[in-house]
């Protein structure tokens, strides 16, 4: 119960933080992509059967928090979810080093696919051609760098409070 | 076994992503309204501190790495000051002239609006110049289309979807933005249409009319749905357009969007 309050209250701040937080310290262009890097980090740390639905709520959110169609970061944060699954099954590292970088890899792919395919969403729900056209290299980098950053940042926090309640689950059921 | 456990996650993959598009065909038909006002309520004083404290963050960044910069601009500026001070002399006879081609071209001064002060509480996270979230919505009689100002009336947007206590306001820039305008120095008349969260592009001005770098760009009151008079912004480079019926300008916007704190909201 304390988790899944805890873990609400992440996404619920992570979605307002990418809606509010944009503009001020970062453009909004290359501003990271909060609710992406966690559920990145949480499908090839933790599993996407695990995490599934935490992803899809934080998409609600983020879709909430933004004003925006609602299903479009849903449809987003899936798709790169289950990318992600499928990738670190194929790609298996040993080592705390080695999935780190792992990490950082699917975290710039998944920066590249949701930049793609937001844009392509946006063109087909919005019929504005131009932002998919403005798909610049300089911002894509940018974010990229950042949401890195952003991991790097979240990795200790998110993995220990994970750690804790999951060490406390399996030390009940023994 | 595998192939089962893949087989199943891709039938869910189909699943989720089928229920999105499912929801994305909703939209239109208003059914998230009522999660749209619970989520508002909940984060608008989370969203105003993290606005606040994003715009401040910003803003001491900025300071800090410009130090040099503002050292070297404040000397410019005593010496330009001192310039000023001489032409403060004939500023009071200009004044009273504008008074006057006020009250002839019928502009309403800023102080006879009904305005609506409101913070600025977030902004489309993809692209910058698109839209903004403001703290006032239907519980303080904001309604959609009303025109959105910031201090000196200087028109930023009109207000695109209202909730209890928040609302959404489409800017200038944006691609779905277009709002009739004039040339207050030449009387040109046309239109100004976002540029893709870039810019203000005027369009639509007949070749008869004189467009000059500088000029200032106000609403003109045509439609009905904008006050006349609300500045846009002023002509940088005009341009015949390719079809040489038509010619235009690019349009450059006095307020920097990104920097948005308070805006107004006009009322009546």
């Amino acid at each position: 119960m304390a988790y899944n309050l805890i873990i609400l209250a992440v996404i619920f701040f992570l979605s307002l933080g990418q809606v509010s937080l944009s503009g001020g310290i970062l453009a909004p262009g290359i501003f990271p992509d909060l609710i992406m890097v966690l559920s990145v980090f949480w499908v090839s740390y933790f599993g996407i059967e695990r995490k599934i639905g935490w992803i899809v709520t934080a998409g609600f959110f983020l879709d909430l928090a933004a004003g925006e169609t609602v299903g479009k970061n849903i449809f987003l944060l899936a798709l790169i979810a289950y990318a992600t699954s499928y990738f670190s099954g194929k790609l298996l590292l040993s080592g705390e080093a080695g999935k780190f970088f792992l990490m950082m890899a699917f975290i710039a792919a998944g920066t590249l696919i949701n930049e793609i395919l937001g844009r392509t969403l946006t063109l087909l729900v919005l019929n504005d051609g131009f932002r998919f056209a403005l798909l610049a290299g300089r911002e894509v980098f940018l974010k990229t760098f950042f949401n890195l950053i952003f991991f790097a940042l979240i990795y200790f926090p998110v993995n220990k409070l994970e750690k804790t309640f999951f060490v406390q689950k399996e030390e009940i059921k023994i | 076994m595998t192939h089962k456990l893949s087989s199943k996650k891709t039938l869910r993959l189909i699943f989720i992503l089928g229920c999105c598009l499912f929801l994305v065909f909703l939209n239109p038909k208003k059914v998230f309204n009522p999660f749209f006002e619970i989520f508002f309520k909940l984060s608008l004083p989370f969203q105003k501190i993290f606005y606040t404290l994003s715009q401040k963050t910003g803003n001491t960044l900025i300071f800090w790495s410009s130090l040099n910069e503002i050292r070297e601009e404040n000397e410019k500026l005593i010496k330009e000051n001192r310039a000023l001070l001489v032409e403060t002399a004939g500023q009071k006879e200009l004044q009273r002239e504008n008074e006057e081609l006020r009250k002839q071209l019928g502009l309403i001064p800023g102080k006879n609006f009904s305005l609506e002060a409101s913070f600025v509480i977030g902004q489309n996270p993809q692209k910058l110049g698109s839209w903004i979230l403001i703290d006032k919505g239907e519980n303080s009689g904001i309604t959609t289309g009303m025109p959105v100002i910031v201090s000196q009336g200087i028109l930023i947007g009109k207000v695109e979807e209202v909730y209890a206590d928040t609302a959404k306001v489409i800017l200038l820039t944006d691609s779905e933005s277009v709002i009739n305008v004039r040339d207050l120095e030449t009387e040109a008349k046309g239109v100004v249409r976002g540029k893709f969260g870039l810019g203000l592009v005027l369009e639509m001005v007949s070749q008869d009319d004189m467009l000059n770098a500088g000029d200032s760009i106000i609403t003109s009151g045509l439609g009905g749905d904008l006050p006349k008079g609300l500045l846009v912004g002023k002509i940088q480079e005009p341009k015949v357009s390719l079809d040489r019926i038509f010619q235009g300008a690019t349009v450059a916007v006095p307020v920097k969007y990104s920097n948005l704190d308070v805006v107004f909201v006009i009322k009546n």
